[in-house]
Order: C-alpha cells, then structure tokens, then sequence
C-alpha cells in the first residue's frame, strides 16, 4: 500500500513538477532568463501580483468578518450567510466569469450604463481583480469559522467583563488565538488568486501586456509553441506552489507546539 | 455592593431560561444559585454580568441601574468554568489585562500594574509562576488565575460560574475552604453557581434554589437543608425516599433519618435488607418493603451495621419526615 502510494506520488505529482522546471531549461539558463524578462512576461507577473494584492487583503479583512460574526454571535439569517460563502467554492470559475460578464459586460445589464460612464470592467484589470477575488472569497472564511466556533466566547466575554473595548478583545483576545488559522487562510487564498484560470480566463479577452495573467499568459504561450517560455513562466507558479506548501507545512508544524 | 435583580424573564427560542425572577443579594454576602442544569442558574449570572440582555425585568447593582450597561462598566468580576485564560500570555499578563486596557487617565503606571499583579498572585499563591503560561498549569492553579485576574480590576461584585466544576473531587474540596477564607478577607459581595449541594451548604451564607427557571426557594443553609419548601428542594439537596404516597400527599424521609430495628416497634414497618455496603464511614442499606411500598435506602455508621444482614428481617421507622402535597412536586 504504501509502495503503490509513493508511486502513485511521485507519478502524478512529482514528475509532472519535475517536468516543469526541466522544460523549462531545457534550452539553457540564457533562454530561460530571457523569457522570463519579456515585456509581455513582465506585464503578466505585474497583473497578477496587482490582482492578489487586491484580492487576498479584500478576503482576509470579509474571511475574519465573517468568520467573527457567524462564530461569535448567533443572529437571523447567520445559516444563510454560512452557506452563502460557500458559494463561490460550489460554482465552476468558469460561470462566475459569465456571470460578471453577463453582469458588466457590453451586452450586460450594467454594460450600457459603465459604457455612459466610461468605466471598463470586462476585459479590463478590474474585472480580473473582481472575478479573482470571488472565486477565492471563501478561503480565510472557511479556514477561520471551524476555529472560532471551536474557541467559543468565553475568552472574549472575559475580556468584556474585564473592561476590554470591542476592538481591545478583538485585537489582544480574538486575533492571537486565531493568527495561524489566519495565516494558513491567507496563504492559501494567495496560491488559489495567483493560480486562478476559469474565471479570469473568460473576463479578461486575453489582451496580451494588459490582461494577461501569469496563468494566461501560460497558455498563450504554450498555444504559440512557445514551450521554453510557457514552462519558463509555468515554472515561477510552480516555485510559488512550493514556497506555499513550505509555510504551510511551517505553519502546520508550529500550531503543533503551539499552546493549546 | 447589593445586587437587585427584579422580575427578570428570559427565552432563547422556544425555551424559557428564567420567568420572573427577583432576587436580592446584599452587600459583602456569599451567594449560592442551586438547581440542576437547565434551571437557569447560570443565565442569571449572566445577566447580572450584562453577557446576557433580559426580555424583561431590571438589575440594579448598588442601587444604581445597570440593565443595559455593559460588561465592562458594571464593576464586576466573572469567573468562568472553563477558566477563559489567554492562552496565548502568561500568567503576569493575563492578571494585568484588566488594568492594561483601561484607557486614558484611568490605567496605572507600568510600576503600578507590576506591583498589583504580584500582590495578587501571591493572595492567590501563584506569584512563582508568574512567567509561566497558562498551558503549564493544572486545573485548580488555573482557575486560581482567572480568580486573581476578575479580582484585579477590584470588582464590587465577584460572580462565579461553576468555578470548580471542571476539577476533580479533591482540588475541589481544597478550592471551595479557599474561596470561602478568600471571602472573609475580602467581603466582595460574590455569587456562585453550582449544581452541587454539598458545595453551596458549604460555603454559602445563602441558597438560592432553581428549578426551571424559577426560585423555588431561598434562605440560610439551614433553612433550606431542615425545612425545604417543596418535594423538588428536598430531594435536590440530598437523597430522598419514599416513605409513602397517595393521590393527594407524599412523604419523604432521609436516608440517615430512618431508624432501624431487630424487633417490632409502634410506627415501624417490616422490611428486609436487600443489599449492604460499605462507603468509608457509613453503610448504606436497601430494604425492600411488603407490598407495593417503595424501596428504601438507609445510612447507619459503619459501627452499627454489624448487628444487621443481609436478609434479615427489620423493623423502619423515620425519625424525621417532610409531607408534601403532590402538586407541588
């Protein structure tokens, strides 16, 4: 069992990881430099770095919200807003990039009044930026709620009785007890905004050095035989796949020994 | 600081946790809310903590009304079950908390703050482990923590929620004496929930008796030990038989208030002895009686079990017994 999952490993995982980075120097240091500093290249990483910094700061501060309010407090309507996150992980990217489209796009309800107003949200930055941070909405979300309910609220109705503000519980009782679910959330909704195809596939049009993500941009490449410069690209995900796995695993180890 | 609590209601839901509850608690006493869960002990606490709004009703504290104040204006100190220590700060900065918090004019001097926390560590004789985290401590030197922490902010009123139910027998015995010498001292008036009636008997100055969020009864622990108002208070403050009942009435004895006999005596009924055993001092005894006479448990000292065995024929009679009417139970 444990031979066949090793293997198993190792040919699905490894080896296509392996086959990345081999490709993509295949032809040599040089060439694989080279492609990495093309204007279009560039323009890509740039996009895409614009995108998570949007998007992963946008979820955190709703994951935590949310999380705090569905876990610490029991209002109407709190088990609709429990499934309501789960939403975007239930839809295909594909749809929630029609959806915008059908939304903001020429022939979209809001179409004719962002033309008026000379806003461009469909194969724009912004319509990226928009899709990328619905399809990954839920992922701190998701992360914090099981381990706020898990905590309950005696440590902050105990912060309360002692004469703590709301923002002074939440910010010594509440945050501390949370940082490395947080942390692990963070992370992981980075790795899925930096990778995400679906959506921003069919929001973007593709227009290369200005809607072009890095996942785009792969496949552009790759479609133009491009192949040292797809895997080139291809393979700067990849090194960010491993630096996630790293603080992931880093993390995993330190909430381990943390104090329980 | 009294506390006045005035026809408070609350529901969550469909459930009715208190129905028009007064109390009155007055200054420096040590308070005990009785009953068994589900009664609404525990929502009353925290009613009077403002961790939880009444539907109806008012709570005073010193006279003044605090309703709708929040926790943290109303001067009070909370001690939860489960301790609610930071788990992420040491023992110093958990005790510090209160007074780190407070803003503007109102907090302490760093110097101030330090001296306090080790005055109140060492009340609680935990000053060594000051440094330590809260992980690093049993059950009975953390719940020491979270009392020296409530007590930092020099609450008027302490209040108690189960504060040594998560603790084994022996700690908890050692804990409820502390609490107790810890009350003379410091004459906070202070209110404690329990379901256990030995541990309100103990150390409460008064009993106040929950069951499905009502009163049912308050007074000393003498009161409400000897003359219990109702079947529910008798049998929750110790174990109760049957002695008989019919449509109307039931009358309920003591284990330790039946007096048993070899030989046939006026009042006494025959019974006999089902099973015998030993709990250090005592030995309980059950007893079957003829017909369709509820069975009997009865506590002698050990010493005078000998003359008893099992099978043998006695003869019962109570030397105390309660009479209720049936309704009322």
């Amino acid at each position: 069992m444990v031979t066949l999952t090793l293997v198993l490993v190792g040919l699905l995982l490894l080896l296509p990881l392996l086959l990345v980075f081999i490709t993509a120097l295949r032809s040599g240091l040089g060439p694989y430099l080279q492609a990495l500093q093309l204007p279009d290249t560039q323009a890509a990483v740039r996009l895409s770095l614009l995108t998570v910094l949007i998007a992963v700061p946008l979820n955190t501060v709703f994951g935590v919200s949310a999380a705090w309010a569905t876990a610490k407090f029991d209002f109407p309507g709190r088990s609709l807003l429990l499934t309501l996150i789960d939403l975007p992980l239930a839809i295909s990217p594909v749809i929630s990039g029609l959806v915008y489209v059908l939304l903001f796009g020429r022939q979209g309800w809001l179409g004719p009044w962002l033309e008026a107003n000379d806003l461009k949200i469909i194969f724009a930055p912004a319509g990226i930026i928009l899709a990328t941070t619905f399809v990954t909405f839920a992922y701190v979300a998701r992360e914090l709620i099981p381990v706020m309910q898990a905590q309950g609220r005696d440590d902050e109705e105990a912060a309360l009785t002692l004469g703590a503000s709301g923002w002074q519980t939440f910010m010594r009782v509440t945050l501390p007890n949370i940082r490395w679910a947080l942390l692990y959330g963070v992370i992981m909704c980075n790795a899925r905004a930096l990778g995400e195809f679906g959506a921003v596939s069919v929001v973007s049009g593709k227009i290369r050095g200005l809607t072009n993500t890095l996942p785009l941009h792969v496949e552009i490449l790759y479609n133009e035989y491009q192949t040292v410069a797809a895997f080139a690209v291809a393979s700067l995900l990849a090194l960010f796949a491993l630096l996630t796995l790293a603080l992931k695993a880093l993390i995993e180890a330190r909430t381990g020994r943390a104090h329980t | 600081m009294s506390i006045d609590v005035t026809q408070i209601g609350k529901q969550f839901g469909t459930f009715t946790a208190l129905s028009d509850v007064t109390l009155h608690v007055p200054d420096g006493q040590l308070v005990a809310l009785l009953g068994p869960s589900g009664s609404g002990k525990t929502t009353l606490l925290r009613v009077i903590a403002g961790l939880e709004t009444p539907d109806t009703g008012r709570v005073h504290l010193a006279g003044q009304d605090v309703t709708h104040a929040g926790p943290g204006e109303r001067g009070i100190g909370f001690v939860f079950q489960h301790y609610a220590l930071f788990k992420h700060m040491t023992v110093f900065e958990n005790v510090a908390f209160g007074l780190k918090v407070k803003r503007g004019a109102a907090r302490p001097t760093a110097a101030t703050i330090r001296e306090k926390v080790m005055r109140l560590l060492s009340l609680v004789q935990l000053d060594w482990a000051a440094a330590r985290y809260p992980s690093q401590l049993s059950g009975g030197q953390r719940q020491r923590v979270a009392l020296a922490r409530a007590l930092a902010v020099e609450p008027r009123v302490l209040l108690l929620d189960e504060p040594f139910g998560a603790l084994d027998a022996a700690v908890r015995q050692e804990l409820r004496d502390w609490l107790r010498q810890l009350h003379n001292e410091l004459h906070v008036t202070s209110v404690f929930v329990t379901h256990d009636q030995e541990e309100a008997l103990e150390i409460a100055d008064r009993i106040v008796v929950f069951n499905a969020g009502r009163i049912e009864q308050e007074g000393t622990p003498g009161d409400v030990y000897h003359h219990p108002a109702s079947a529910f208070t008798y049998r929750f403050l110790g174990r109760a038989n049957v002695w008989q009942t019919d449509a109307r009435e039931q009358t309920l004895v003591r284990p330790h208030d039946l007096h048993l006999s070899p030989e046939p005596a006026p009042g006494a009924v025959p019974a006999q002895i089902v099973r015998v055993h030993q709990v250090g001092p005592t030995a309980r005894l059950e007893l079957s009686r003829a017909g369709d006479l509820p069975s009997l448990e009865a506590h002698l000292p050990a010493r005078d079990v000998q003359a008893f065995q099992v099978g043998q024929q006695v003869y019962v009679s109570p030397t105390a017994q309660q009479t209720y009417s049936v309704t009322s139970s």
